[in-house]
């Protein structure tokens, strides 16, 4: 099982969010962390470093990356904002 | 063969409508910088289905989004059950990220170097989703 931890960015973004929204986010962390590893739900966003990955969460992403057991959540957004 | 006879005839009349008029706004939006179109025969019949990259993750995202709440999370992530967000994951992972966005997760970690990482534990008290 996997510890989750915020950036400042990320926890203002997952506050702005609608209440079920929030909940959905938690269920996908929390089923995400419970994983052996929580990367098989997950695809590579960039190396910045560190190695970002991102979860899709119905139209919501979280962006994060991973360390000794920790899931470290950058940011918290809308489908569309990353790609062009 | 097929092809050359098929294009030709079937396309001599054709007319390019807007998305809107195939599928209402309220079941498939499309978000800026999203373009689709379909092409009909004189007959009104579509023939072909036109998708930028943007409009193609808006209609799979509209699927997928409604899958979200409804399915475990072993079967949201499953291709058999959810194509649609499969095929979302496959279409973004080949994306180019926008500097921008880039600009923004950098930022992010900085300010958590700064002011710390928050435990989620505390998130979720302070949201009462505990």
């Amino acid at each position: 099982m996997y510890d989750i931890r915020f950036t400042p960015r990320g926890e203002r973004e997952l506050k702005a969010l609608p209440l079920a929204i929030q909940r959905r986010v938690q269920k996908k962390l929390r089923d995400n962390a419970d994983l052996a590893n929580p990367l098989t739900r997950a695809r590579s966003l960039t190396n910045l470093p560190p190695a970002t990955h991102r979860f899709r969460i119905g139209k919501y992403r979280a962006s994060f990356f991973i360390d000794q057991k920790i899931i470290f959540v950058e940011r918290i957004e809308i489908r569309g904002q990353a790609y062009h | 063969m097929i092809k050359k006879k098929f294009l030709p005839t079937k396309l001599a009349k054709a007319k390019l409508i807007s998305w809107a008029k195939v599928a209402p706004k309220k079941i498939f939006p499309l978000s800026k910088g999203s373009q689709a179109g379909v092409v009909i025969d004189s007959k009104g019949a579509p023939q072909l289905f036109i998708f930028n990259t943007f409009a193609l993750l808006d209609m799979l995202s509209e699927i997928d989004e409604r899958l979200a709440d409804r399915l475990s999370d072993e079967e949201y992530h499953s291709k058999e059950i959810n194509p649609s967000g499969w095929l979302i994951d496959e279409i973004e992972s080949r994306m180019p990220l926008k500097p921008k966005y880039l600009k923004t997760l950098r930022s992010a970690l900085n300010e958590a170097k700064k002011k710390g990482w928050i435990p989620f534990e505390k998130i979720e008290r302070d949201l009462h989703l505990a």
